[in-house]
């Protein structure tokens, strides 16, 4: 048995922390965990000439010849892409390889919701992975208190908008513009998004909460009211002139009147 | 007219009432990141050089435009943790900032309430609390007594956005939901900081 487990990987682009909180049976997992994301990276990266995703955009590849994970995270997106109305769809969207393919919305929480059942599989029960800003956790952070997984403030990396306390297991997913100075692009009608600095969606799923939290940021302030139809998910948004709002459920800790 | 509090200690904060332009203005008069003790992986200047400055630019005209948002009901569900006893409120056309707390020049410690400001939904006024220059503690110490409007979403209407740096350190999270961290963002980030302390065998990072 390893002691608790705390590793930092760089990859898909991205800053992925691995933070076990429990001894792990068989800590080999964490290095399966890591090759996994590369792998996923290698198949799926609109980045890369190379990738499958790319090939196959690029009609290199036919349907036929993708792996099994890259053809059914397609098939999920085609879903996706009708469960959110169009707000998110992977095939309508402007991709850095310069093709209009890019499921990368949807892939980072898939992978990581898998990389969590790795970890699950190799006998960890408390621990959480994210993923750069998009979280998995089970359990809990201890064995008196919950995860507190605080919200970025859209302004600085330093600073909380709020924090949420809860237990696994529960994907946590931001999508927002603050970071890498990118648009959201509406597939809609093509054009960025204006209405929201972030919006969080929470679920048991990270791979839906990842595609759900896209999907709010370009419905804006109408996505919590579609939220709140989707069972099991809640979400807490920020606008550009930094109101916040949140589903019913959302469980964070706002002030209370006292009565 | 209704006294209220917010629970939780300083965690659990209000900090602006007013939306964008109180945060704007509290962030720009207090842009303060975790010490440097307490943030090993971001240099001091990271609260204003994180920031992208299309989001800033952004978020900097903002305030001008924002409007009044419905007040929020009560939960028809009934979902526990939505019972909204946190009161309606819409943000105000006028400020309804906290306009005398913006003085970080004070020492020691000392509260300031803001301008009591008529929304459509009763009156609101905020408090903060200032040591040493650093904005504390902001709350809502009045809210409005109108009745609540109906709304179908149970959210909350009070624009609250904690954004002092002492809500990441007495909040001793865990971890941090963002947008996508780069390789390059991560290394400013608060949870680079959490990673490294975490590492250096810290259960919490405050």
């Amino acid at each position: 048995m390893s002691p608790a487990l705390q590793r930092v990987e760089h990859v898909m682009g991205m800053a992925v922390s691995i933070d076990v909180r429990d001894p792990l049976p068989s800590p080999r997992a964490v290095d399966d965990v890591v090759t996994w994301l590369h792998d996923v990276d290698q198949r799926f990266s609109t980045y890369s000439d190379s990738s499958e995703i790319t090939r196959f955009a690029r009609d290199e590849l036919d349907i036929d010849e993708l792996s099994p994970d890259v053809e059914q995270v397609l098939r999920d997106c085609i879903e996706y892409s009708s469960i959110t109305n169009g707000t998110f769809d992977a095939f309508a969207v402007p991709a850095p390889n310069g093709t209009a393919l890019d499921p990368s919305g949807y892939v980072k929480g898939w992978s990581v919701e898998r990389a969590a059942t790795i970890l699950e599989q190799a006998g960890a029960t408390n621990f959480c992975i994210n993923a750069g800003g998009d979280i998995v956790v089970r359990g809990a952070g201890s064995a008196t208190e919950p995860w507190r997984i605080g919200i970025r403030h859209p302004d600085a990396g330093g600073l909380l908008a709020t924090v949420l306390h809860v237990a696994g297991p529960l994907g946590v997913a931001t999508s927002a513009t603050y970071e890498r100075g990118a648009h959201i692009i509406d597939p809609r009608t093509g054009a960025p998004t204006t209405e929201l600095a972030s919006a969080t969606v929470i679920g048991p799923d990270l791979g839906t909460a990842d595609v759900f939290a896209t999907a709010v940021f370009v419905m804006g302030e109408a996505g919590l009211a579609w939220i709140e139809r989707q069972p099991g998910h809640d979400a807490y948004i920020i606008t550009r002139s930094y109101t916040t709002r949140w589903t019913s459920g959302f469980p964070h800790s706002p002030a209370r009147r006292r009565s | 007219m209704v006294s209220c509090a917010t629970t939780g200690g300083l965690a659990y904060l209000f900090a602006d009432l007013n939306g964008a332009q109180t945060s704007s203005r509290a962030l720009a008069a207090l842009p303060t990141p975790l010490p440097a003790s307490q943030q090993p992986g971001a240099d001091a200047g990271s609260a204003s050089t994180s920031a992208q400055p299309g989001s800033s630019t952004s978020v900097a005209t903002a305030p001008t435009t924002a409007v009044p948002v419905p007040a929020p009901a009560p939960a028809p569900s009934g979902r526990p943790t939505s019972t909204p006893t946190t009161a309606a409120a819409a943000p105000p056309k006028t400020t309804a900032a906290p306009t005398t707390t913006a003085r970080p020049a004070t020492t020691g410690k000392a509260a300031f309430n803001g301008d009591v400001v008529d929304t459509p939904y009763g009156p609101v006024e905020v408090q903060a609390q200032i040591s040493n220059g650093k904005l504390i503690e902001v709350a809502v110490v009045e809210y409005p007594t109108a009745e609540r409007k109906s709304v179908r979403i149970n959210a909350s209407a009070l624009p609250q956005l904690r954004t002092e740096a002492l809500s990441a350190q007495s909040a001793n999270v865990d971890t941090v939901s963002g947008a996508t961290y780069t390789s390059e963002s991560y290394a400013q980030s608060l949870q680079s900081a959490i990673d490294k302390a975490r590492a250096a065998g810290a259960t919490k990072i405050a």
